[in-house]
């Protein structure tokens, strides 16, 4: 058994297309996700907003308003404004050089196009303004004998993160990144399955009429493929963190037992996918990309608050999408401490897993080749 | 017509496949979008919000009530708050400390502790709002106002609002470029991936007859390939059309939705010039596979159709200007937020529309240098 | 001698096909069976069968006086399959494929390192040992396909049709090869539809068509089986049709052709022809350049049979 042993290892290491897709696409991927967001954060820091202010005799007779976006623009930097007329602010809204106007009449107006960040927080502004003075009424009001007012510290904060200080969730990225090259692994599973049919291969055919039972060469070639996914997974991860210095927590053991098991469940994937159909070898890894594809998408490879949307309306996609365990499970490890969530889904890959090899050995048992 | 009947067997032999992808990409598409269409109006959204520790102190009560006029709070047992959090059934969880109005009143700047989902919009929306409540409430207490005239006092004074007027909202769909930016990939995708597909199996079933039946002239099949592609390209580029019409209903045929639609052919003709060049210089399925999947994932990443390309670093635009997708989604940024069509703001569009085009003329240009070449080399 | 394969009334269907059809036969220990048949005669379908690749409808089998069954591995370890299509991994050398499927068979390291390398040696690609199969001419290839089904040394060897597609050089090798693994003791099935080579290697040969056995013995005594005694060419010009009809009513005579350069002859069983048609060319003074004889092929005695050529 040994020689089929090294020998397997050989073919597998030589196959160029199955260590692309398992280890150098992931890492390329990652190379990418990482050109991407690493400035991500430095751009969520808040950039300057762009409005205009039509410069009319309302405006220029509100002492206090003018001195707050004075403020708000030399001090605080949040607004870059324009002093302009009505006509000159509507164009600039119109070609889109401004975020907004703000037009003093009766009250204050803000005119904008669309409802995003920086128009909300023009309107933030002007509603504090407004609420600010009203209080400010209040008070005089109150006190008939208030001989000074004390304004200060209006913009204090009262709430203190305590979010276990790890608030990237670009971290979810790499995260099914991971998971994606896990399934991707199942391209071993497949590549096993097609040397030991000999209704798919002739190589196959050759094992078929040798001494050697079937399932022991089946073993044999998984059992390599699972060591070579379990490595190259190992590799991928000390990519991630040492080189791109990604964040996945300091449980290292629950980390390299979740790389396993994915690496087992991704195989078994590809397993059945070999043995559902007896299409060729190009169609069925076509079949596990495009499968993988899919539920890297629904975890939240494309799209960060995929995964929790899918959760919030199809849970059960969500329960039944390895791709989002492997996620949820290293997310777990990174955001928590204890292994609770960690575990739930580690099980659950493991369920996956089991399942799989279950319908494939049915499908196995059952094949009797009627024609070659 | 050998090479219509030799077309149409390929696209038998892997319909499945074909199919597959189409609805794979389909079906992203339409939950891309979709997810976007309701999360870019982020205001409207309410934030689901635990409170921890609640006092039955009046300020506490109307810093409640206002709480829930702006969000929904969520009732949960505090040991399943941090499943909740992961599981985003909360956004935000506040922990008010024990004391907290006494300790307000009498200014000692007490802190409310909360966690959160990471960068969310709301929470962050939320907390805004928020320390505007206790913001004006310090105020008064400040100036000396009792706790129950203030709790009246801030009642009226958050009613003062500004007025926020939107301008032409009717003919745009702001929504519209993160169909046609994620197109960035499905497009790619799916046009890449079957023209690689039928043109690597063309050749082998080309070489196959070759050895029966006189070969037609290289350049006459080659351009009859051309057609081919270029009925392929189109018919993905309907579905996105139809797509869009699916989602923005007639806001597609006025002035901004045209201009998406033309915007995306033109993306679309660099991509058929990108497929056809893998197409006729690589063979092996296998290595078409790897390079597609790179070429649109990393394009897709690095110039902004899964992630605004406001939002993206400059570097990574730096370098995402090499390539034409950049340049494809950056028009579409332009055109969603397009009110006055005027020279000045039709120019850029135009602009980038031609470097587009220029990349596919750019492909075409080199598929044929090594066409050349490789006809010396024989 | 032994029988050491029994075959008893296989039949085998696929969906509407009958690919096999009652087909009995043994196969004597250390003889070369030719199963001889064209494209879709149901060769392959009846090696498959015998293997236990495929399974069939009804029939018996059995190998070495036992019932093949797919999980016979004491039988399959004394036979060797060389499949029709190359089936090698293109990641592993020459020498590492032989090694590798030898090694199914083979525990013993030192042991296997002797066969693979007589294995080389007979299909003579010592100078190819290291390379990748991807580098190696078809007929090299076919020549590793047949190293990786024999190097175990089996007694029982099953060769489908290994020298389709071959250049001559590679199919002399291979043939040689073949005759000698049968003088080393080895019990060979042989399917072509190539009947020279039948000709040459076999002992026994079976003719299939349509799954069922139309004939089978020794070369010689198929050749019994048919009418013709020899085929005549003689090429000549200008013969008048009067010639033509003096020729059909010649004794024994078959059939005449004449395309006006060249005259065939097919003169059924009997004595004298050559000597006749001699005679009766001096006569009428007829000139000649090239005349000669063929006795009759398998490919007649087929065309007799079923009315159709081997080759399609």
């Amino acid at each position: 058994m040994s020689h089929i042993f090294i020998n397997q290892f050989k073919i597998c290491l030589k196959k160029k297309s199955l260590i692309f897709w398992t280890l150098i696409f992931p890492i390329a991927l990652g190379t990418f996700f990482n050109l991407a967001f690493s400035n991500i954060d430095e751009s969520e820091k808040f950039k300057t907003i762009d409005i205009a202010v039509v410069n009319n005799e309302k405006f220029n007779e509100n002492e206090s308003f003018k001195e707050l976006i004075r403020a708000l623009s030399t001090d605080e930097e949040i607004f870059n404004p324009q002093y302009v007329n009505l006509e000159e602010a509507k164009s600039l809204l119109d070609n889109n050089k401004i975020k907004g106007y703000i037009l003093l009449e009766e009250k204050i107006k803000v005119f904008v196009k669309e409802n995003g960040l920086s128009q909300t927080i023009i309107k933030s502004v002007v509603d504090n303004f407004y609420q600010v003075g009203s209080a400010v009424n209040h008070i005089i009001l109150d006190k008939q004998n208030l001989k000074n007012l004390v304004m200060e510290d209006l913009n204090r904060n009262y709430f203190k993160d305590v979010s276990n200080e790890k608030v990237s969730s670009i971290v979810t990225y790499f995260y099914t990144l991971i998971g994606m090259a896990c399934l991707y692994g199942g391209v071993f599973g497949i590549k096993a399955v097609i040397d030991s049919e000999s209704n798919l291969s002739k190589k196959a055919a050759r094992v078929n009429v040798s001494p050697v039972h079937k399932f022991k060469l089946l073993l044999v070639s998984l059992v390599v493929a699972l060591i070579i996914q379990f490595t190259e997974n190992l590799i991928l991860l000390g990519y991630l963190i040492n080189i791109l210095k990604i964040d996945f927590g300091n449980q290292t053991l629950p980390l390299i037992i979740l790389a396993g098991a994915g690496s087992f469940a991704g195989i078994s994937m590809g397993v059945l996918i070999g043995l559902s159909n007896k299409k060729s070898e190009d169609t069925k890894v076509g079949i596990l990309m495009s499968v993988t594809m899919a539920l890297s998408f629904l975890a939240g490879m494309m799209i960060k608050n995929m995964r929790e949307l899918v959760d919030k309306n199809i849970p059960i996609l969500g329960q039944i999408n390895p791709v989002s365990m492997i996620t949820k499970a290293l997310y777990s490890l990174y955001y928590y401490d204890d292994l609770n969530i960690y575990f739930q889904n580690l099980f659950s890959l493991i369920i996956f897993t089991f399942v799989m090899i279950t319908i494939s050995y049915i499908i196995l048992r059952r094949k009797k080749y009627d024609s070659i | 017509m050998i090479v219509f009947s030799t077309f149409l067997k390929i696209i038998k032999k892997y319909y499945g496949l074909i199919l597959l992808y189409l609805v794979i990409f389909t079906i992203f598409s339409v939950i891309f979008a979709s997810t976007n269409k309701q999360n870019n109006v982020f205001t409207a959204k309410k934030p689901n919000i635990a409170i921890v520790n609640m006092e039955d102190s009046p300020l506490m009560k109307s810093f409640l009530t206002y709480i829930k006029k702006n969000s929904n709070i969520v009732e949960i047992a505090k040991e399943d708050l941090k499943d909740a959090l992961f599981n985003r059934k909360v956004d935000l969880i506040l922990n008010i400390p024990d004391n907290f109005s006494n300790d307000f009143l009498n200014n000692k700047n007490p802190e409310i502790k909360f966690e959160r989902v990471p960068d969310s919009y709301s929470s962050t929306y939320a907390l805004m709002y928020l320390n505007r409540y206790l913001n004006l409430a310090n105020l008064y207490n400040i100036n000396n106002i009792s706790e129950e005239k203030l709790i009246g006092y801030i009642e009226k004074d958050l009613k003062e609002e500004s007025e926020v007027v939107f301008i032409q909202k009717a003919e745009n769909n702001y929504t519209a470029n993160y169909l046609y930016n994620f197109s960035n990939y499905s497009v790619m995708a799916m046009t890449i991936m079957i023209l690689s597909l039928v043109m690597s199996s063309f050749k082998k079933e080309v070489i196959k007859k070759r050895n029966m039946i006189s070969p037609i002239s290289y350049k006459k099949q080659n351009r009859q390939l051309f057609v081919f592609n270029l009925i392929i390209t189109l018919a993905v580029w309907l579905i996105f059309i139809i797509m869009g019409i699916f989602f923005f209903k007639t806001a597609m045929f006025n002035r901004q939705g045209l201009l998406l639609i033309l915007n995306l052919l033109v993306f679309c003709l660099t991509v058929l010039s990108i497929g056809f060049l893998i197409g006729n210089h690589i063979q092996n399925k296998e290595v078409m596979g790897a390079i597609n999947n790179v070429i649109t994932l990393g394009t897709s990443f690095i110039c902004g159709a899964f992630v605004p390309q406001e939002i993206l670093g400059e570097s990574v635009l730096r370098i995402a200007k090499i390539f034409p997708s950049y340049w494809f989604i950056k028009n579409n940024d332009l055109i969603v937020i397009l009110t006055n069509y005027n020279i000045d703001n039709l120019k850029p569009i135009i602009i980038n529309m031609g470097i587009v085009l220029l990349f596919g003329l750019l492909f075409y240009i080199i598929n044929l240098i090594i066409l050349r070449l490789k006809l010396k080399a024989k | 001698m032994n029988n050491i394969i029994e075959v008893k009334k296989l039949n085998k269907k696929y969906k509407n096909l009958q690919a096999v059809k009652d087909l009995s036969f043994t196969v004597k220990e250390k003889e070369i069976l030719g199963l001889l048949g064209p494209n879709g005669s149901g060769k392959t379908t009846t090696i498959n069968c015998i293997l236990s690749l495929l399974n069939f409808d009804s029939g018996e089998i059995k190998i070495l006086g036992e019932k093949m069954t797919p999980e016979a591995y004491d039988i399959k370890r004394q036979i060797g399959v060389v499949f029709q299509d190359v089936a090698v991994f293109d990641e592993l050398t020459v020498y590492e494929n032989i090694n590798y499927f030898c090694g199914l068979y083979i525990k013993d390291k030192e042991e296997r390192r002797k066969y693979v390398e007589e294995a080389i040696d007979l299909v003579r690609l010592n100078e190819f040992k290291d390379f990748p199969p991807k580098k190696l001419s078809g007929g090299l290839l076919r020549r590793l396909n047949i190293a990786c089904g024999i190097a175990h040394k089996p007694k029982i060897i099953f060769l489908d049709e290994p020298t389709v597609a071959v250049d001559p050089q590679s199919r002399n090798n291979i043939l040689e090869g073949i005759k000698k693994l049968n003088q080393d003791g080895a019990t060979i099935i042989y399917t072509t539809h190539y009947m020279e080579e039948v000709e040459i290697l076999c002992d026994r040969i079976i003719i299939l068509d349509k799954g069922e056995i139309i004939a089978s013995g020794t070369a010689k005594e198929l050749k019994e089986l048919t009418n013709i005694e020899e085929k005549v060419t003689v090429e000549v010009d200008d013969l008048s049709i009067d010639i033509i009809n003096e020729l059909n009513k010649f004794k024994n005579i078959d059939e005449v052709i004449y395309d006006g350069h060249i005259l065939y002859i097919t003169f059924k069983k009997g004595k004298d022809n050559l000597l006749n048609l001699i005679e009766f060319m001096k006569d009428n003074k007829i000139k000649y350049n090239k005349f000669f004889s063929e006795l009759p092929t398998l490919n007649d005695v087929f065309l007799e049979l079923t009315g159709k050529e081997l080759r399609d």
